[in-house]
């Protein structure tokens, strides 16, 4: 406590830190905002003038950055199906049907005090207990449990966003299929490239994304328009009430706990805390059929996991010297350009900085919720742009998204394609949930799987010698007998009506 | 269940459906082969996780066969008893038209920003399109066009210096041109 402190009153007696703060607070909420310019745009810019700037801001900036960016890529999910990121990709599923719905206040009011809640308890967390849960997390957690969680976050995503399991399984196989494009991760064979250059990378997450949600939802909104079906979303300020708060804190302590134990797991991350909570949500809701149609838990589950995730990340970074994702990797860099090694002897070697760190995350989250309110007020009145206005411009942002990626146009392209299959898909009642986990688990799944299968000496069945891989193993398994078990029994009613109406 | 498709052409739509699956699969697998030699590092080799994922496609397409086939036999409502709005209905041959163009003319735009660059082609999209989702006057097509041009302009190329497509031969110039002088 007193260290925190001390970092606290460090970070607001500086005029310096202050202004690094703000800086990096707005720069990640309006960047995370911004798809294809995501924080991670901002940080990289960033780099090279961390340089000039002292450790301590510099590493402060980043934590910041962190915090404000994956909030901010909900609020674009949530009011034009574009999520900001990929971690903000199941934000969209549930907060785009309740802006439809004319729900657009609650949805984000949803995702700011969620996203507010989920990073401050894990920056509390993350002071806590930095040094033990590393080790446990290290210890504990290698391919064979990795593969073991992918499996089961898979199996679980497979009944969302559609009435037919057959077609639940297709979207999210040709999501596994979409992901195996590019080279194998073991050998580095090329796959599925049909000889062209562009593909030998694999295709990347974002102008998929874009295609799937923005391009797809504008396409199905310019057919209501031709028909002359089109309704404008029902704009709301109305902020969720505590008791509907109240009512959230099963999934919010859940999602907190999933993002920060997600966070902590290197090369994991914010992207796989989001869909695990969201899978769990779905899981253990009483209306699982509710997801996928501006369900509120849809909302608060991924939101706050995936801002847990921020704080975790910050313990196998600081503890281990090891980093979660892309822009704690940059962290390390920045260590560096200061001539300082990350690992356990940071704790030693520069306190002041780690605590001063914890505690602009720790006040960054708590700052969110503040801008947040502010904002939610404010921002749900872009929907009063009437949508034909709107199309035009989402399709831009969305083209300069998918190219400022790399400079290719054959991602513009690729996102426009996505656009189309998006778009047939929806009127075909598969699930782009579905899919859209398959591409983002489906690579990090065969990767963990080729290397489970070197520990395990080529048997699948070795997954259940192992305790936490053998639990997630059996608990997929179960999830995808109950789906069919499930889907049976509604066909069991057409049926019976079916004889029923003509008997 | 007036306007409901028959049950005979439920079954044809649910056998071309499940029937692309398997010729997709098919022809996937038949892609496998020239990438399934042996690893050193991994004896299943590169081929052997897209296999999986093609196998979880036979048997889902297979099932999706099957259940579609017996359900589209019996004209069933959904599960709500509604119909979904994204299938429901008819185009008349001008909306049909509308819609064709609001698929295509994003591509046709993109396939021109390349060859003319962005800061020339896209205020004639932005006009276009907005007229495509019916945006009908002429002056509120002009001015949201010019307020959401100057909005990217000074947003991606004067604040954070976006890389945007440039254009080739003499449009890459008159790109430079134009953005000389928006700069």
């Amino acid at each position: 406590m007193e260290n925190f402190l001390i970092g606290t009153a460090q970070l607001f007696t500086d005029p310096i830190g202050i202004l690094i703060f703000v800086a990096g607070l707005f720069g990640g909420l309006i960047f995370g905002a911004i798809p294809g310019l995501s924080m991670l745009t901002l940080a990289a810019v960033l780099l090279p003038f961390t340089a000039w700037m002292s450790s301590t801001h510099a590493i402060m900036l980043y934590g910041v950055i962190y915090v404000s960016g994956v909030y901010g890529g909900a609020v674009t999910a949530i009011l034009f199906n574009i999520p900001g990121s990929v971690e903000n990709a199941p934000t969209a599923f549930d907060g785009y049907p309740m802006t439809r719905q004319g729900h657009s206040g609650k949805a984000i009011g949803y995702a700011v005090t969620c996203s507010a809640f989920g990073g401050t308890l894990a920056a509390v967390a993350m002071m806590a207990f930095t040094e033990p849960a590393a080790n446990f997390a290290i210890s504990n957690f290698g391919p064979v449990e990795i593969f073991a969680l992918v499996f089961f976050g898979l199996a679980v995503v497979a009944g969302i966003g559609t009435k037919s399991i057959a077609k639940g399984w297709l979207s999210l196989l040709i999501g596994l299929l979409i992901g195996s494009i590019g080279s194998d991760p073991t050998g580095g064979i090329p796959r599925f490239n049909f000889g062209t250059l562009y593909l030998h990378g694999g295709l990347h997450f974002i102008p998929l994304i874009l295609g799937f949600f923005a391009v797809a939802e504008v396409f199905v909104q310019g057919l209501r328009l031709a028909r002359g079906e089109y309704e404008a979303p029902k704009v709301s300020v109305s902020y969720p009430t505590f008791l509907e708060f109240w009512k959230m804190r099963f999934v919010v302590i859940r999602s907190s706990l999933i993002g920060f134990f997600c966070g902590i797991l290197p090369g994991i991350g914010a992207t796989l805390a989001a869909f695990m909570s969201y899978n769990e949500a779905v899981r253990w809701s009483k209306h699982p059929e509710r997801f996928g149609k501006g369900e509120p838990e849809g909302v608060v589950a991924p939101e706050t996991a995936n801002n847990a995730a921020t704080g975790a990340a910050m313990i196998p970074l600081l503890a281990l010297g090891l980093p979660g994702g892309a822009l704690t990797a940059m962290m390390i860099g920045v260590f560096n350009l200061h001539n300082m090694d990350v690992g356990p002897l940071i704790m030693i070697e520069a306190p002041e900085l780690v605590w001063v760190l914890f505690a602009s995350m720790f006040w960054a989250s708590l700052a969110i919720l503040l801008v947040g309110v502010v904002e939610a007020k404010g921002i749900v009145n872009l929907l009063r742009i009437p949508f034909p206005i709107m199309a035009p411009a989402i399709l831009i942002f969305a083209t300069i998204g998918a190219f400022a990626l790399r400079g290719n146009i054959l991602d513009v392209y690729t996102m426009f394609v996505a656009g189309i299959a998006g778009f047939l898909m929806r009127r075909g009642d598969y699930s782009i949930p579905a899919l859209v986990m398959g591409v983002i688990l489906g690579q990090i799944g065969e990767d963990t799987f080729a290397r489970s299968m070197v520990i395990l000496d080529y048997n699948v069945f070795a997954f259940f010698t192992k305790p936490i891989s053998g639990v997630l193993i059996a608990a997929g398994m179960l999830t995808i007998a109950m789906n069919i078990f499930r889907h049976r029994k509604i066909f069991g009613s057409y049926y019976a009506e079916y004889k029923g109406e003509n008997v | 269940m007036a306007g409901a498709p028959s049950p005979d052409r439920n079954r044809l739509a649910s056998l071309i459906e499940a029937g692309g699956w398997l010729a997709f699969v098919g022809l996937a697998f038949f892609y496998t082969f020239q990438f399934d030699g042996p690893l050193h590092v991994y004896k299943w080799g590169a081929a052997h996780w897209p296999r999986m994922v093609l196998l979880g496609m036979f048997i889902a397409a297979c099932w999706l066969l099957y259940f579609d086939w017996l359900r589209s036999g019996m004209t069933l409502r959904d599960d709500n008893g509604e119909e979904d709005d994204e299938t429901s209905g008819t185009l008349t041959i001008s909306a049909r038209v509308r819609m064709i163009l609001i698929f295509t003319v994003p591509v046709i735009y993109t396939f021109l920003m390349h060859k003319m660059g962005f800061l020339l082609v896209t205020p004639f999209f932005l006009f276009f399109y907005m007229w495509l989702m019916g945006v009908q006057r002429l002056r509120t097509r002009i001015i949201v066009t010019i307020g959401i041009y100057t909005a990217l302009v000074v947003v991606f190329v004067k604040l954070i210096f976006t890389y945007l497509p440039p254009g080739a031969g003499i449009f890459n110039a008159f790109n430079g041109k134009i953005l000389g002088l928006l700069t």
